[in-house]
């Protein structure tokens, strides 16, 4: 569960101002606003890799307003998936199991689950990061977040530069995600469509405020 | 074939008539020639279209002409001619092969140096000539190889000055000294400045600061100030009887003037700017996000900058160690002042130039040139090869 009062950030001459924000565990908000509507600035701050000016974020009823990202347990995929192209497939998904030091045979078992629904075969995991395709990019991003297990995660339109066949790729995988995992999935699109059918709910930001969030919509 | 024994028997003719003033042996090699640029341009007459064969035939108009007109040298038009015959049908070494009969007569002092510098350019421009077919990309390039030109030119030349004997008599004692000296040091002088400069190139290319600006053209002040300056700065600041000297010596019986540790602080004064630069610019060159999401995925700010900032930015990193490196190899100004002795090869060069002259110190010079080049090279070529091996390209 996410809760935000009344967080203010500063941006240079931009800033998202008193935003408060309830998401509970298991659903998916949709967080709908333009280019530079300040939804990616909100996501970051509360990622935690800025610091709010002012106002506090809870995550689980745990204050976190000043937490570092690594402690807070938030996975985020951006617009680009950002790779780290010095790793291969493989040593990118284990990348945050590696850093808790993991041992290996756990590592396997974590990604023989995360091949179930993401279907990650064995010549995928093999490859170079330069050599995907936009759609398995995204992919392997989303696995690398899901490999830690986060209790959250930030979708900052993932399905941005993705052809239709991949978007709806994606969309399955984050239906199946929250079918599986009881996260809280935050999905960033400047597209409300796209929103519409995903989201229980969908927030709409303006000019760094949040300005209303529609309520639950009927899922058929 | 009739036809063929009749055109060889009127050839021999021609020459025996025409070039009787030469003598015999001179005239029967002609002859070979002659006959075979024909029986050449036979071969190229069935492949070949009219306009290619009309160029063939003015090939060996020119090489008559200057060979054998204008410098009267026939055993020279000869040779040129069954190379310029076999050649014909590659135009590409054709190239080479002109580029080096004009560097023979136009450059005759320097045309060795000339050769290396027109084969380099001739090779670039066949690289990009097919992809990139206008004038304008020519003409930059042209103005580009006039400056290379400058700058290889009294190199390649000098390193031409003296037979492999001399430069090989000139490895004694002396020289191997230095070398060892040079090397060792300009070794530790990276290896310090790889270790502080890094964490300064990342703290420069992620904190915005106030005075940042300041900072920056800071690291680039000993680019600015003259080595000879540098080394006086050095020597008042911890050379014999100054504070900083005293207590060196005093404690650690250490004394920077003169010894290895004052050539390291000089090379790590002048060829600190070159690292950091690099490191500055490959640490901006990674993009943040992917700091960002390595924080989201759970590292710390220690094991994010170890794990992809450093990882990321290294093979620039690295170039930058290669320029600081041969940046130290080749430090003297400073160095005179500092540290004299034990001697580094530029001072040694300098010694022997002071002490001989010009002609004792020419092929040390050459051999200097020929090891830092080679080491230049050898470290670029790793370079090029982890990068590709970091980046996976």
């Amino acid at each position: 569960m996410i809760k935000i009062k009344n967080l203010c950030r500063n941006w240079g001459n931009f800033s998202i101002s008193g935003v408060n924000l309830e998401v509970k565990t298991g659903e998916f908000f949709g967080l709908f606003g333009h280019n530079g509507a300040g939804k990616t600035l909100l996501l970051e701050t509360i990622a935690g890799i800025w610091y709010p000016d002012k106002g506090e974020i809870f995550i689980d009823s745990k204050d976190m307003t000043l937490l570092p990202p690594e402690k807070r347990n938030i996975g985020f995929v951006y617009q680009e998936p950002w790779l780290f192209p010095h790793l291969s497939v493989r040593e990118n998904i284990c990348f945050g199991l590696r850093v808790r030091k993991r041992k290996k045979k756990e590592i396997e078992r974590r990604i023989e689950e995360l091949n179930v629904i993401l279907k990650l075969d064995s010549v995928l995991l093999r490859k170079n990061t330069g050599l995907l395709s936009g759609g398995e990019k995204q992919k392997v991003a989303l696995a690398r977040v899901l490999a830690t297990n986060p209790g959250i995660i930030f979708c900052d339109e993932p399905t941005h530069s993705l052809d239709r066949q991949a978007r709806e790729a994606l969309y399955k995988i984050l239906s199946d995600i929250r079918k599986n995992f009881a996260t809280v999935i935050v999905f960033v699109s400047h597209d409300y469509e796209e929103l519409k059918d995903l989201a229980d709910r969908i927030g709409i930001m303006e000019e760094g405020r949040l300005v209303r969030v529609d309520g639950i919509i009927p899922r058929f | 074939m009739a036809k063929r024994i009749i055109f060889a028997g009127l050839l021999a003719l021609l020459h025996l008539l025409l070039f009787s003033w030469l003598d015999a042996g001179t005239n029967s090699l002609l002859f070979c020639a002659d006959l075979f640029f024909a029986y050449c341009g036979l071969l190229y007459a069935k492949r070949l279209k009219n306009f290619r064969w009309s160029i063939y035939l003015a090939g060996y108009f020119v090489l008559f002409f200057v060979f054998f007109a204008l410098s009267a040298r026939p055993l020279i038009f000869i040779l040129a001619l069954f190379l310029y015959s076999s050649l014909f049908h590659l135009p590409k070494i054709l190239g080479y092969f002109f580029i080096f009969l004009f560097s023979i007569i136009v450059f005759t002092g320097y045309w060795i140096s000339s050769l290396v510098i027109l084969s380099l350019f001739y090779f670039i421009i066949l690289g990009f000539i097919q992809k990139q077919n206008n004038m304008f990309i020519f003409s930059i390039f042209a103005a580009g190889a006039l400056l290379l030109a400058l700058i290889l030119l009294p190199l390649i030349n000098l390193l031409f000055q003296s037979s492999l004997q001399t430069l090989i008599s000139t490895l004694n004692q002396d020289l191997r000294n230095a070398l060892a000296v040079s090397f060792g040091t300009a070794f530790i002088s990276t290896l310090i400045i790889f270790l502080f400069g890094v964490p300064l190139g990342f703290f420069m290319a992620r904190i915005d600061f106030k005075f940042k600006p300041l900072v920056d053209a800071l690291i680039d002040l000993p680019i600015l100030v003259p080595q000879t300056a540098a080394g006086i700065a050095l020597l008042v600041f911890l050379g014999p009887k100054t504070p900083l000297g005293n207590f060196f010596n005093h404690f650690f019986g250490i004394n920077f003037a003169g010894g290895y540790l004052g050539i390291i602080a000089c090379q790590i004064f002048v060829s600190m700017p070159f690292l950091v630069r690099s490191a500055i610019s490959a640490f901006e060159s990674v993009n943040p996000k992917f700091e960002n999401v390595s924080r989201t995925l759970g590292t710390d700010p220690r094991q994010t900058f170890f794990k992809v900032s450093l990882p990321l930015a290294l093979p620039g990193i690295f170039n930058g160690c290669i320029l600081s490196f041969c940046r130290a190899l080749s430090e003297s100004g400073s160095l005179m002042i500092v540290a004299y002795r034990p001697s580094t090869i530029p001072i040694y060069v300098y010694d022997v130039f002071v002490q001989y002259g010009t002609k004792e110190s020419v092929p040390i010079t050459i051999m200097f040139l020929i090891i830092c080049l080679w080491s230049f090279v050898v470290l670029k070529w790793i370079y090029e090869t982890r990068r590709k091996s970091i980046l996976r390209i």
